[in-house]
């Protein structure tokens, strides 16, 4: 069983219908790597699972329990953090506000010894932490984005396009990082992106997304060498 | 040659309308609700001051803070039996605008119900109440200018630390700039636009309390001032707290000394334009400052005044 579920989910934007029957496995310290091209509804799903997005009927689970209808902050406090594509820090608060404000659940002395861990993962922030996330390049703001959904430690890490936008080395250098939360945190992660061949290359499990369902379900390996999927939908040949 | 009490009384009114601005741009901010039932709120916050002492006695200036709290829950009131849920169903600007019309006419009415209530059964005068004769002076200075005064700049200060320092007031930041992502992190947007109908609802109650140790107040007093408070949350930029203490300051200040001025010049008669005044200082602001005082760069603007290069 997957820490992270979702069953016969159907979902949108209030009457709007984007995702139906998805059933999905997250399964605990494994990378699932969702794929599939532009409107097929990857982001809506982790907006669904996030509960951003309105689910019009089916379950999500985690660890058991069904989240549906919860608000989004306590979503949060279960330990599901999702770092979304767009407006993911907030402009107008420092670096380091930016931090303090993510670890907004913790205790108050555990803020600031993440704020040194994860500063720690990601050096580069450390020189900006007093500047404005408004002024940071796009690399830069990814960065903090990412280290903002690791502030509280979550078990599910949802991680939505983030690569867009970011320079070849800086893409390999996150990536690289994605493994590193899995392997040394043991985080569940699940990993929606465009670069389908990069993620597909570092991930566990793969779902293949097409017009709102899911078309292909199994091993990142397999998708990856599916002889007709992956050069119809991904551009893989 | 301008008498020390009308300037007094001229930094009193400015820094109540300061503290009503506040409030409005406060709720604006969190909730992009322009708040017309401020207008009652301020009356009510009179009131209860009024009210208060004629039952209980002691000194009028004690009930203040109580008339504050009192306001700021009518304030809370208002959030959850119809702005939250407008909010949740995605209301629009006009239509939450519009609700706090609905609003202030139901807290007018029930005003008025007071203020017969106290005139029928206890036989005040209450249709027109008057408690500058409580004000007293320190040190020569009018204790109504005095805490006016205290409280704005006091406010500042705090309003800042708060805002920065404290972990509830960096979450209020967040949550004005994005409410999904606060959501995502932890944080209950419901909660931020709570507190802010409290803070804004008790800032107009200060504002009103306050005022009444300086001017004569009636049930729709809130009514005459509305334009001036929005003037002064208009040219403070809407989305600054600074900007509208400073710019319902200065709107304030503009009025109560551009009538006396007028009104030397040109006698009495000009004393029925006096809402016109903080309408042009309104234009004449966003004219040089389209995005209000909270828009300027101040940092930029003291570089310059020293003589450093921008």
């Amino acid at each position: 069983m997957g820490l992270l579920e979702t069953k016969s989910l159907y979902s949108g934007y209030g009457k709007l219908k984007v995702l139906f029957d998805i059933n999905l496995e997250a399964r605990e310290k494994e990378i699932t790597v969702i794929v599939g091209p532009n409107g097929a509804g990857k982001t809506t799903l982790l907006n669904t699972i996030a509960g951003v997005a309105t689910v019009h009927r089916g379950k999500i689970l985690y660890d058991g329990k069904n989240i549906v209808g919860l608000p989004t902050h306590k979503i949060a406090k279960m330990g599901i953090a999702y770092v979304p594509q767009t407006g993911n820090v907030f402009s107008e608060l420092t670096v380091r506000e930016n931090l303090r404000i993510a670890g907004y659940t913790l205790e108050k002395s555990e803020v600031m010894e993440r704020i040194s861990e994860v500063l720690g993962m990601f050096p580069v922030l450390e020189k900006f932490s007093e500047r404005k996330a408004g002024t940071l390049s796009g690399g830069e703001r990814r960065m903090l984005a990412i280290a903002m959904g690791l502030m509280r430690r979550p078990r599910v890490l949802m991680l939505d396009e983030i690569t867009t936008d970011l320079a070849p080395i800086l893409v390999k250098r996150v990536l690289e990082k994605v493994v590193e939360l899995r392997d040394n945190l043991g985080l569940t992660i699940i990993l929606v992106e465009q670069m389908a061949k990069r993620a597909l290359e570092i991930g566990d499990r793969a779902y293949l997304l097409v017009s709102g369902t899911i078309r292909f379900e199994g091993g990142c390996r397999e998708l990856l060498e599916h002889p007709e999927l992956a050069k119809l939908y991904l551009g893989i040949s | 040659m301008i008498e020390p009490s009308l300037v007094y009384k001229a930094l009193a009114y400015s820094s109540n309308i300061a503290l009503m601005a506040a409030g409005i741009t406060m709720i604006y901010m969190s909730t992009e609700t322009f708040n017309f039932a401020h207008a009652s709120k301020v009356s009510w916050g009179m009131y209860f001051v009024y009210t208060f002492y004629n039952f209980f006695g002691g000194h009028p200036y004690i009930y203040v803070p109580v008339a504050a709290i009192l306001t700021g829950l009518i304030g809370v009131a208002m959030y959850l039996t119809f702005n939250r849920y407008l909010l949740k169903r995605g209301a629009g600007m006009i239509t939450l605008m519009m609700s706090t019309l609905g609003a202030d006419l139901i807290l007018l009415a029930l005003l008025n119900i007071l203020a017969d209530y106290l005139s029928r059964v206890h036989k005040l005068y209450s249709r027109q109440i008057r408690m500058e004769i409580y004000d007293f002076t320190v040190a020569g200075i009018p204790f109504s200018t005095l805490i006016a005064l205290i409280i704005v700049v006091t406010l500042t200060a705090s309003i800042h630390l708060f805002l920065t320092k404290t972990k509830f007031g960096i979450a209020m930041r967040a949550t004005i700039e994005n409410p999904n992502l606060a959501g995502i992190l932890g944080i209950n947007p419901e909660l931020v636009y709570l507190t802010s109908w409290f803070i804004g609802g008790a800032l107009a109650g200060l504002g009103g309390a306050l005022l009444v140790f300086i001017m004569a107040g009636y049930p729709v007093i809130g009514q005459y001032l509305i334009v001036t408070m929005f003037a002064g949350s208009i040219v403070g930029g809407l989305y600054s707290i600074y900007g509208s203490l400073l710019g319902g300051f200065l709107v304030g200040l503009s009025e109560y000394l551009g009538i006396w001025w007028l009104s030397t010049l040109f006698g009495g008669k000009m004393l029925a334009y006096r809402q016109v005044i903080p309408l042009v200082a309104m234009v004449v602001a966003l004219l040089f400052f389209p995005q209000g005082l909270g828009g300027i760069k101040w940092g930029k603007v003291a570089k310059v005044v020293r003589g450093e290069r921008s």
